[in-house]
């Protein structure tokens, strides 16, 4: 009883534990450091400790201006401590980090958090953001701010190496810093390490927004050459190449391109963000002077324009190509070209385009390929209209052209063409054969069944039907057909004569019946016992039914009905209609024993 | 379940092997060369490839390339397979007019029934009578064991109407396409001999397009009879192409 009780009184104690504390609630911000540099990841942490059943209902957390956000993490953990009163809480940890878009002292608002509906609210921090040059004295000054030093910390123990900015920096560069609108930019991302890299994590390039970009170099396995700066060695490692081309002048920017790599340390990992900074491009517009009407905007670099007609004679019935190759510098994949339109001699359809761009040597270019397919209408020597193919050169800031001119075909008559077409061709009329289907496979849809298929099919259901028929119907068919055994036509004989036996005695006629009855007689034996009568005088017929075990009852009333019917036969005498009926039940009677 | 998987897999490879590309044939014929599109095409159907898209271009390549003989033969391949449609029926007008610009007499087939079954021919009938005699017989087989209802001897009787004049249209089509040889004549004005040899001496002449009857083969001659001529003779396998269904 008294252990029950100090139990009860235990939980009671340690709830109202619980209850006192649920309500102490703290909510703080911090920051990982007052001072960083421009490269550097501020780790901000908002530490919300609550009692057990206590839930934050909602966490807004600051706009963070000035930082971009790099990621966030959430941890929770709970305290219990007993002595001297209970102490029961929950600690949850918001941990994001953040990357400084600019230097200067910038403060962070406080966060709110709604816990019961009551609002909590941390204070604002400050963060100095130093350029990136002065980041690694600033760490170096906040290392010797430090007075403490946990026995436990291992970092402070000097027991793995630090990694500093200068081991691992990331950079972007272009080749060119100004630029006409559609001009070739190269944008290349190295990473500078002097520690071992592990694996990288995340590699964010800018979004190159109003912007065309075809991918130069993009490896799938980095590699690395090794550089000398200043007294340290490098390895470094180009991690993406890119063509640009900007297609609005004015000022365009770069955004930042970032990575968070892990890097051996010690004998463990550690993981590193980096980011580049802002780029300016100046993009300049395309001269207006000398720019030719409707020119293309994306036709900027340095080209070389070559032509080509062939065959130069050949049946009107068969395409002439006409082809036009563009090679060189530049935004190759945009290069276009004036289309060609119909007139009264001649039929252009749409050019057939192949682009080959080559990346080696990590420039873009290449050559692009416009194949015309011109089929004359009518047969005789056609000039192809002339044309123009403009491009701009950065290079000299210049508008280069190029005329295709001077191009002949000889269309001759056609040699394959049956009257009937020819003849609907060249009067357009709506009497021309239709064309060939257009299906690229043959073989696709239903063109019918095989015919063996066909009777296999249509004998399913069929064959099933006639074979129950023929199962209901096997006896009829089998009795029909004849293929059955001598016991059964034997059986189908006495039936016979059953019948005519009831006949007789209708009619009255003794001397049928007597004779109808001595074969019944017969082929009942025959049925029975397998013994064919006739010839048989009457003491062997009775020995060969004592052998077949037939009982000399029965062997007896046999022998006497047979002697009855030789003497209605043989003596004529006279027999009552009484007496035929009698004959007849002896008859049955005898048939019943004999089980049939 | 390996079996299975076996079963699925040599299914899927008869299937694929079914499939044939017809695109070269296509291009050619686009870029109006009908005598290289009409070889193309004519390689896959020496291959044993039924489908009527296939004959169907081949005929028109032929049209196109004024060889209206063989574009009146594939054109009948064609209706055989899938019946006659819009197109084919257009074309084979035309084909039959071409070949009476070129001074060649011909009235096109000489067979009533043979062009209605042609003409009227679908790929879908027999396998609609298969379905439809199957049915049929499912229904007689559960009458053997359940009580059939009036409702469904009614239906019965219909059933048995439709499923006996498919069975007499597809006997029909059976009949003139499997055990009747016809031939178109390919080539023109050939001339048929009284014995399976080119040294007999010529009886008389067959049209470029004439539909003809198929009565013997010896060696690479085929004694052929016109109907109404009733006079029979030898021409080369080369001459005629034989319209003989695969498939109903």
């Amino acid at each position: 009883m008294l252990r029950k009780t100090g139990n009860f009184l235990f939980l009671v104690c340690f709830l109202a534990g619980i209850s006192v504390y649920a309500d102490d609630v703290t909510v703080e911000a911090t920051i990982n450091a007052d001072e960083i540099g421009l490269n550097d990841t501020l780790v901000y942490t908002l530490s919300i400790t609550c009692g057990f059943n206590a839930e934050p209902s909602q966490i807004k957390f600051p706009d963070f201006l000035g930082f971009r956000k790099l990621s966030q993490s959430q941890s929770s953990s709970m305290n219990i401590v007993i002595g001297g009163g209970q102490t029961f809480s929950k600690v949850k940890n918001y941990d994001i980090q953040l990357s400084p878009n600019k230097t200067g002292v910038i403060e962070i608002k406080p966060a709110t958090v709604v816990i019961k509906g009551k609002v909590y609210q941390t204070r604002p921090l400050k963060v100095t953001v130093l350029p990136a040059s002065k980041s690694s004295s600033a760490q170096k000054q906040r290392q010797m701010k430090n007075p403490f030093r946990s026995p436990f910390d291992i970092d402070e123990l000097n027991l793995e190496p630090k990694i500093s900015d200068d081991d691992i920096i990331l950079q972007a560069v272009t080749d060119k810093k100004s630029v006409f609108v559609g001009e070739e930019i190269i944008f290349s991302v190295y990473l500078y390490s002097a520690v071992q890299i592990y694996d990288i994590e995340q590699f964010t390039l800018p979004k190159f927004e109003n912007a065309w970009t075809e991918d130069i170099y993009s490896p799938q396995k980095f590699t690395s050459e090794q550089k000398r700066i200043g007294q340290r060695v490098y390895n470094v490692y180009l991690l993406k190449r890119k063509a640009i081309f900007l297609n609005k002048a004015g000022i365009y920017e770069i955004e930042p391109t970032s990575i968070v790599l892990n890097v051996v340390s010690g004998f463990s990992q550690k993981r590193i963000s980096r980011q580049t900074q802002n780029i300016k491009i100046d993009v300049k517009p395309l001269p207006e002077k000398d720019m030719p009407a409707d020119f293309p905007p994306f036709n900027v670099g340095d080209y070389r324009i070559s032509y080509s007609l062939f065959p130069e004679r050949q049946p009107m019935d068969k395409p002439f190509t006409l082809k036009i190759s563009v090679e060189g510098t530049g935004n190759i994949n945009a290069f276009s070209i004036p289309k060609l339109k119909d007139n009264p001699e001649l039929r252009f359809y749409d050019p057939v385009t192949n682009s080959d761009i080559q990346t080696e040597n990590r420039v873009y270019k290449g050559r692009k390929t416009f194949e015309y397919l011109v089929f004359a209408k009518r047969t005789g020597r056609i000039q192809i209209p002339s044309f123009e193919i403009s491009y701009f050169r950065p290079d000299t800031a210049s508008f280069e052209k190029v005329l295709v001119s001077g191009l002949f075909i000889d269309a001759t008559e056609p040699e394959s063409q049956g009257s009937i077409v020819k003849r609907s061709s060249e009067t357009d009329g709506a009497d021309r054969p239709a064309s060939i289907r257009f299906v690229n496979v043959a073989g696709k849809g239903f063109s019918g069944i095989g015919i063996n298929v066909f009777f296999i099919l249509s004998l399913i259901c069929p064959g099933i039907y006639f074979l129950i028929i023929l199962r209901d119907n096997i006896k009829s068919l089998v009795l029909f057909l004849g293929f059955d055994s001598e016991t059964a036509r034997s059986r189908r004989r006495l039936r016979k004569y059953l019948n005519k036996m009831s006949l007789d005695m209708k009619k009255k006629n003794v001397a049928d019946f007597s004779g109808n009855l001595y074969a019944a007689i017969s082929e009942l034996i025959f049925i029975r016992f397998g013994i064919n009568i006739r010839g048989m005088t009457r003491d062997n017929l009775k020995q060969a039914l004592a052998e077949k075990n037939a009982g000399d009852n029965l062997a007896d009333e046999i022998v006497g009905l047979l002697d009855t019917c030789e003497m209605i036969k043989y003596a004529n005498s006279a027999v009552s209609e009484s007496e035929i009926e009698s004959l007849f039940k002896r008859f049955r009677m005898v048939m019943r024993e004999c089980g049939e | 379940m390996n079996k299975v998987l076996f079963f699925i897999i040599l299914v899927s490879i008869l299937f694929l092997s079914a499939y044939t590309d017809i695109s070269d044939g296509n291009k050619l014929f686009l870029s109006s060369d009908y005598k290289g599109a009409a070889s193309k095409y004519s390689e896959i159907a020496e291959k044993g490839v039924e489908d009527p898209v296939l004959f169907y271009n081949l005929a028109t390549s032929y049209l196109y390339a004024g060889e209206y003989g063989k574009a009146v033969y594939w054109y009948y391949r064609t209706m055989i397979i899938e019946g006659a449609l819009d197109d084919t029926l257009k074309n084979l007008k035309m084909a039959y007019r071409g070949l009476e610009e070129q001074g060649v007499a011909n009235s096109g087939p000489d067979s009533l029934i043979y062009d209605f079954i042609i003409r009227f021919h679908h790929p879908l009938i027999p396998l609609i009578f298969v379905i439809l005699v199957n049915i049929l017989f499912f229904i007689l087989i559960l009458g053997k064991f359940l009580p059939i209802k009036t409702g469904v001897k009614s239906l019965l009787v219909v059933l048995s109407v439709i499923v006996a004049v498919l069975a007499v249209f597809i006997s029909a089509r059976i009949y003139f396409f499997h055990f009747q040889t016809r031939g178109i004549v390919i080539s023109k004005s050939v001339e048929v001999k009284e014995g399976p040899s080119d040294a007999y001496k010529t009886i008389f002449k067959v049209d470029e397009g004439s539909m003809v009857n198929i009565t013997d083969r010896y060696q690479d001659f085929y004694q052929i009879e016109r109907s109404g001529v009733k006079v029979r003779g030898w021409v080369s396998s080369r001459d005629i192409g034989i319209l003989k269904a695969g498939k109903l």
